[in-house]
Protein backbone atom coordinates (compact mmCIF):
# COMPACT_ATOMS: atom_id res chain seq x y z
CA UNK A 1 0.00 0.00 0.00
CA UNK A 2 1.26 3.48 -0.49
CA UNK A 3 2.55 5.83 2.15
CA UNK A 4 1.61 8.72 0.18
CA UNK A 5 -1.01 10.86 2.40
CA UNK A 6 -4.63 10.84 1.02
CA UNK A 7 -4.53 7.69 -0.62
CA UNK A 8 -6.54 4.74 1.12
CA UNK A 9 -6.08 0.60 0.72
CA UNK A 10 -9.68 0.06 -0.58
CA UNK A 11 -10.69 1.88 -3.82
CA UNK A 12 -14.11 3.68 -3.35
CA UNK A 13 -16.28 3.42 -6.20
CA UNK A 14 -16.19 7.31 -6.61
CA UNK A 15 -12.73 7.34 -6.99
CA UNK A 16 -11.11 8.43 -10.46
CA UNK A 17 -8.31 6.09 -11.80
CA UNK A 18 -6.15 7.08 -15.05
CA UNK A 19 -5.29 5.06 -17.80
CA UNK A 20 -2.48 7.05 -19.75
CA UNK A 21 -2.27 6.47 -23.26
CA UNK A 22 1.10 6.96 -25.38
CA UNK A 23 -0.19 5.65 -29.08
CA UNK A 24 -1.71 8.01 -31.33
CA UNK A 25 -4.36 5.43 -32.53
CA UNK A 26 -6.08 4.91 -29.22
CA UNK A 27 -7.98 8.51 -28.69
CA UNK A 28 -9.24 10.94 -31.47
CA UNK A 29 -8.52 14.45 -30.78
CA UNK A 30 -11.32 15.42 -33.38
CA UNK A 31 -13.99 13.26 -31.46
CA UNK A 32 -12.27 14.24 -27.97
CA UNK A 33 -13.36 10.46 -26.63
CA UNK A 34 -10.81 7.42 -25.91
CA UNK A 35 -11.34 4.30 -28.32
CA UNK A 36 -12.05 0.79 -26.81
CA UNK A 37 -8.35 -0.09 -27.69
CA UNK A 38 -6.85 2.04 -24.45
CA UNK A 39 -8.77 -0.01 -22.40
CA UNK A 40 -7.82 -3.85 -23.92
CA UNK A 41 -5.76 -5.51 -21.46
CA UNK A 42 -1.91 -6.10 -21.97
CA UNK A 43 -1.17 -10.07 -23.04
CA UNK A 44 -0.72 -10.26 -19.07
CA UNK A 45 -4.49 -10.34 -18.87
CA UNK A 46 -4.59 -6.99 -17.03
CA UNK A 47 -5.66 -3.18 -17.97
CA UNK A 48 -2.59 -0.80 -16.13
CA UNK A 49 -4.43 2.29 -14.68
CA UNK A 50 -3.09 4.52 -11.41
CA UNK A 51 -5.34 6.33 -8.93
CA UNK A 52 -4.68 9.83 -8.60
CA UNK A 53 -6.69 10.83 -5.43
CA UNK A 54 -5.58 14.06 -3.38
CA UNK A 55 -3.00 14.40 -6.08
CA UNK A 56 -2.84 18.58 -8.26
CA UNK A 57 -3.15 18.51 -12.13
CA UNK A 58 0.81 18.86 -12.64
CA UNK A 59 1.22 15.10 -10.18
CA UNK A 60 -1.42 13.61 -12.22
CA UNK A 61 0.43 14.25 -15.66
CA UNK A 62 3.79 13.43 -13.51
CA UNK A 63 2.74 9.59 -13.20
CA UNK A 64 2.19 9.15 -16.86
CA UNK A 65 5.90 11.53 -17.73
CA UNK A 66 7.58 8.74 -15.53
CA UNK A 67 5.94 6.09 -17.11
CA UNK A 68 7.03 7.75 -20.37
CA UNK A 69 10.48 8.04 -19.82
CA UNK A 70 10.51 4.95 -18.70
CA UNK A 71 9.08 3.11 -21.56
CA UNK A 72 10.51 6.07 -23.89
CA UNK A 73 7.40 6.61 -25.17
CA UNK A 74 5.37 9.97 -25.62
CA UNK A 75 2.56 10.42 -23.45
CA UNK A 76 -0.51 11.67 -25.49
CA UNK A 77 -3.42 12.09 -23.07
CA UNK A 78 -5.32 9.88 -20.39
CA UNK A 79 -8.43 8.52 -19.76
CA UNK A 80 -9.64 8.95 -16.54
CA UNK A 81 -12.44 6.98 -14.93
CA UNK A 82 -14.21 6.10 -11.51
CA UNK A 83 -13.71 2.73 -9.76
CA UNK A 84 -17.62 2.55 -10.00
CA UNK A 85 -17.87 2.59 -13.91
CA UNK A 86 -15.43 0.57 -14.12
CA UNK A 87 -17.36 -2.11 -12.28
CA UNK A 88 -20.35 -1.74 -14.35
CA UNK A 89 -18.24 -2.99 -17.09
CA UNK A 90 -18.25 -6.23 -14.88
CA UNK A 91 -14.42 -6.12 -14.41
CA UNK A 92 -12.58 -4.15 -11.31
CA UNK A 93 -9.73 -2.30 -10.27
CA UNK A 94 -7.36 -4.31 -7.94
CA UNK A 95 -4.66 -1.98 -6.25
CA UNK A 96 -0.59 -3.49 -7.87
CA UNK A 97 1.91 -1.40 -6.08
CA UNK A 98 4.72 -0.49 -6.47
CA UNK A 99 5.13 0.94 -8.09
CA UNK A 100 2.78 4.01 -5.83
CA UNK A 101 -0.96 4.03 -7.03
CA UNK A 102 -0.95 1.37 -9.22
CA UNK A 103 -3.95 -1.00 -10.14
CA UNK A 104 -4.87 -3.22 -13.09
CA UNK A 105 -8.40 -3.26 -14.26
CA UNK A 106 -8.42 -7.28 -13.92
CA UNK A 107 -11.41 -9.70 -14.02
CA UNK A 108 -11.02 -9.90 -18.05
CA UNK A 109 -12.87 -12.54 -20.04
CA UNK A 110 -10.70 -14.79 -21.77
CA UNK A 111 -12.33 -14.39 -25.51
CA UNK A 112 -10.82 -11.37 -26.85
CA UNK A 113 -14.29 -10.58 -28.75
CA UNK A 114 -16.33 -10.06 -24.68
CA UNK A 115 -12.89 -8.11 -23.95
CA UNK A 116 -13.19 -6.28 -26.69
CA UNK A 117 -17.14 -5.22 -25.70
CA UNK A 118 -15.88 -4.48 -22.21
CA UNK A 119 -13.49 -2.18 -23.81
CA UNK A 120 -16.21 -0.45 -25.81
CA UNK A 121 -18.17 0.28 -22.05
CA UNK A 122 -14.90 1.50 -20.77
CA UNK A 123 -13.93 3.77 -23.20
CA UNK A 124 -17.53 4.84 -23.22
CA UNK A 125 -17.22 5.60 -19.20
CA UNK A 126 -13.99 7.48 -19.65
CA UNK A 127 -13.16 10.97 -20.02
CA UNK A 128 -10.54 11.71 -22.19
CA UNK A 129 -7.99 14.34 -20.52
CA UNK A 130 -4.90 15.62 -23.44
CA UNK A 131 -2.10 16.33 -21.94
CA UNK A 132 -1.55 20.27 -22.01
CA UNK B 1 14.59 13.22 -43.46
CA UNK B 2 12.97 11.99 -46.40
CA UNK B 3 15.59 10.21 -47.81
CA UNK B 4 15.04 6.96 -49.24
CA UNK B 5 17.02 3.98 -50.63
CA UNK B 6 15.90 0.97 -52.38
CA UNK B 7 17.80 -2.38 -51.19
CA UNK B 8 17.54 -5.79 -51.31
CA UNK B 9 17.06 -8.50 -48.54
CA UNK B 10 19.63 -11.58 -48.66
CA UNK B 11 19.48 -13.74 -46.10
CA UNK B 12 17.11 -11.68 -44.04
CA UNK B 13 19.42 -8.89 -44.01
CA UNK B 14 18.77 -5.87 -45.92
CA UNK B 15 21.68 -4.78 -48.29
CA UNK B 16 21.89 -1.32 -49.84
CA UNK B 17 24.07 -0.44 -53.24
CA UNK B 18 27.31 0.09 -52.21
CA UNK B 19 27.09 3.73 -53.04
CA UNK B 20 25.03 4.55 -49.97
CA UNK B 21 26.99 5.47 -46.96
CA UNK B 22 25.12 5.65 -43.94
CA UNK B 23 26.98 6.42 -40.90
CA UNK B 24 27.14 3.81 -37.80
CA UNK B 25 24.26 3.97 -35.56
CA UNK B 26 22.09 5.57 -38.18
CA UNK B 27 18.34 4.81 -37.50
CA UNK B 28 16.44 3.55 -40.86
CA UNK B 29 13.25 2.98 -41.35
CA UNK B 30 12.42 -0.23 -43.93
CA UNK B 31 8.94 0.00 -45.31
CA UNK B 32 8.91 -3.47 -47.66
CA UNK B 33 7.52 -2.71 -51.48
CA UNK B 34 4.64 -4.32 -51.04
CA UNK B 35 3.52 -2.10 -47.79
CA UNK B 36 4.42 0.92 -49.95
CA UNK B 37 1.99 -0.92 -52.65
CA UNK B 38 -1.05 -0.91 -50.06
CA UNK B 39 -1.05 2.85 -49.90
CA UNK B 40 -2.03 3.60 -53.69
CA UNK B 41 -5.60 3.52 -54.53
CA UNK B 42 -6.90 3.42 -58.11
CA UNK B 43 -9.40 5.38 -59.17
CA UNK B 44 -11.19 8.70 -58.10
CA UNK B 45 -14.03 10.52 -56.18
CA UNK B 46 -14.96 10.88 -52.61
CA UNK B 47 -14.71 7.04 -51.70
CA UNK B 48 -11.42 6.38 -53.29
CA UNK B 49 -10.33 9.40 -51.04
CA UNK B 50 -11.80 7.91 -48.09
CA UNK B 51 -10.00 4.80 -48.96
CA UNK B 52 -7.41 6.21 -49.39
CA UNK B 53 -7.27 8.09 -46.08
CA UNK B 54 -8.21 4.64 -44.22
CA UNK B 55 -4.76 2.94 -45.96
CA UNK B 56 -2.75 5.97 -45.22
CA UNK B 57 -4.37 5.26 -41.43
CA UNK B 58 -3.87 1.55 -41.53
CA UNK B 59 0.33 2.05 -42.60
CA UNK B 60 0.76 4.95 -39.51
CA UNK B 61 -0.87 2.31 -37.21
CA UNK B 62 1.43 -0.33 -38.36
CA UNK B 63 4.47 1.43 -38.37
CA UNK B 64 3.77 3.00 -34.99
CA UNK B 65 3.55 -0.50 -33.44
CA UNK B 66 6.26 -2.26 -35.17
CA UNK B 67 8.44 -2.42 -31.90
CA UNK B 68 7.22 -4.34 -28.96
CA UNK B 69 5.98 -1.96 -25.87
CA UNK B 70 4.39 0.75 -28.69
CA UNK B 71 1.55 1.51 -26.22
CA UNK B 72 3.65 2.62 -23.49
CA UNK B 73 3.02 -0.62 -21.70
CA UNK B 74 3.68 -4.56 -22.53
CA UNK B 75 2.09 -4.87 -26.03
CA UNK B 76 3.38 -6.61 -28.75
CA UNK B 77 4.37 -5.60 -31.84
CA UNK B 78 1.99 -5.31 -34.63
CA UNK B 79 1.32 -8.28 -36.63
CA UNK B 80 2.42 -8.17 -40.44
CA UNK B 81 0.01 -10.92 -41.54
CA UNK B 82 -2.73 -9.05 -39.45
CA UNK B 83 -1.89 -5.38 -41.51
CA UNK B 84 -1.67 -7.56 -45.23
CA UNK B 85 -5.40 -8.94 -43.88
CA UNK B 86 -6.61 -5.64 -42.76
CA UNK B 87 -5.93 -4.26 -45.55
CA UNK B 88 -7.93 -6.83 -47.70
CA UNK B 89 -10.72 -6.77 -45.50
CA UNK B 90 -10.19 -2.85 -46.61
CA UNK B 91 -10.16 -3.45 -50.13
CA UNK B 92 -13.94 -5.99 -49.79
CA UNK B 93 -15.97 -3.57 -47.49
CA UNK B 94 -18.96 -2.51 -50.15
CA UNK B 95 -18.99 1.27 -50.62
CA UNK B 96 -22.18 1.25 -48.88
CA UNK B 97 -20.18 1.50 -45.82
CA UNK B 98 -17.86 4.11 -44.37
CA UNK B 99 -14.53 3.22 -44.16
CA UNK B 100 -13.55 2.86 -40.15
CA UNK B 101 -11.00 3.96 -37.72
CA UNK B 102 -7.86 2.38 -37.57
CA UNK B 103 -5.99 1.24 -34.03
CA UNK B 104 -4.09 -1.19 -32.86
CA UNK B 105 -4.49 -3.83 -29.88
CA UNK B 106 -2.58 -4.79 -27.45
CA UNK B 107 -2.11 -8.32 -28.63
CA UNK B 108 -0.54 -6.54 -32.33
CA UNK B 109 -3.85 -7.16 -34.15
CA UNK B 110 -4.71 -4.52 -36.22
CA UNK B 111 -8.56 -2.85 -34.85
CA UNK B 112 -10.92 -1.47 -36.99
CA UNK B 113 -13.67 0.56 -35.05
CA UNK B 114 -16.97 2.50 -36.85
CA UNK B 115 -19.15 4.76 -34.74
CA UNK B 116 -22.63 6.16 -34.98
CA UNK B 117 -23.78 8.60 -32.23
CA UNK B 118 -22.63 8.84 -29.26
CA UNK B 119 -23.77 5.17 -28.31
CA UNK B 120 -22.95 3.19 -30.80
CA UNK B 121 -19.70 1.07 -31.20
CA UNK B 122 -18.76 -1.87 -33.76
CA UNK B 123 -15.59 -3.08 -33.95
CA UNK B 124 -13.67 -5.42 -36.07
CA UNK B 125 -10.33 -6.68 -34.74
CA UNK B 126 -8.17 -8.45 -37.84
CA UNK B 127 -6.12 -11.74 -36.84
CA UNK B 128 -2.93 -12.68 -38.18
CA UNK B 129 -4.52 -15.81 -39.44
CA UNK B 130 -7.69 -14.28 -41.34
CA UNK B 131 -10.12 -14.73 -37.81
CA UNK B 132 -12.02 -11.16 -37.16
CA UNK B 133 -13.18 -11.02 -33.64
CA UNK B 134 -15.99 -8.60 -33.24
CA UNK B 135 -17.94 -6.60 -31.01
CA UNK B 136 -20.93 -3.81 -31.39
CA UNK B 137 -22.91 -1.97 -28.36
CA UNK B 138 -25.57 -0.86 -30.29
CA UNK B 139 -27.49 0.87 -27.48
CA UNK B 140 -26.49 0.44 -24.10
CA UNK B 141 -28.59 -3.11 -23.20
CA UNK B 142 -28.08 -3.95 -27.23
CA UNK B 143 -24.71 -5.71 -28.05
CA UNK B 144 -23.34 -8.04 -29.32
CA UNK B 145 -19.26 -10.45 -30.14
CA UNK B 146 -18.21 -13.18 -31.55
CA UNK B 147 -15.60 -14.87 -34.16
CA UNK B 148 -15.75 -14.86 -37.88
CA UNK B 149 -13.28 -16.17 -40.51
CA UNK B 150 -11.81 -13.81 -43.04
CA UNK B 151 -10.83 -14.89 -46.72
CA UNK B 152 -11.70 -12.63 -49.73
CA UNK B 153 -15.20 -11.53 -48.54
CA UNK B 154 -16.68 -9.42 -45.54
CA UNK B 155 -18.68 -11.98 -44.21
CA UNK B 156 -22.55 -11.10 -43.50
CA UNK B 157 -22.19 -11.48 -39.83
CA UNK B 158 -19.99 -8.23 -40.31
CA UNK B 159 -21.97 -5.79 -42.82
CA UNK B 160 -25.30 -7.00 -41.14
CA UNK B 161 -24.14 -5.43 -38.06
CA UNK B 162 -22.52 -2.66 -39.36
CA UNK B 163 -26.16 -1.90 -41.48
CA UNK B 164 -27.68 -2.42 -37.79
CA UNK B 165 -25.18 0.44 -36.13
CA UNK B 166 -26.45 2.79 -38.81
CA UNK B 167 -29.78 2.12 -38.69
Amino acid sequence: MSDEPGVAGNIAAEEIVARYIFSSSHFSRDNNRVKHNAFMPAPDGKTSVFRTKGLERDAVWEIGEQVARGRSQPLHARADITAGEVAQAKVKVALSEPPPRHCNIEGWPTEKSAQKLIAIDLADAARLILRP
Amino acid sequence: MGVSYKGTVRNGVVVLPPEVKLPDGAAVDVIPEEVKTARHVPGTGARQAEKQRALDSLDAVFSEGRAPSWDGYDARAALYESYLAAKQFLEALPPEFHVPEIALDPDGEISLEWRAGAAGTFSVSVGASGELTYAGKFSPTTKTHGTEPFASQVPNVILDNLRRLVA
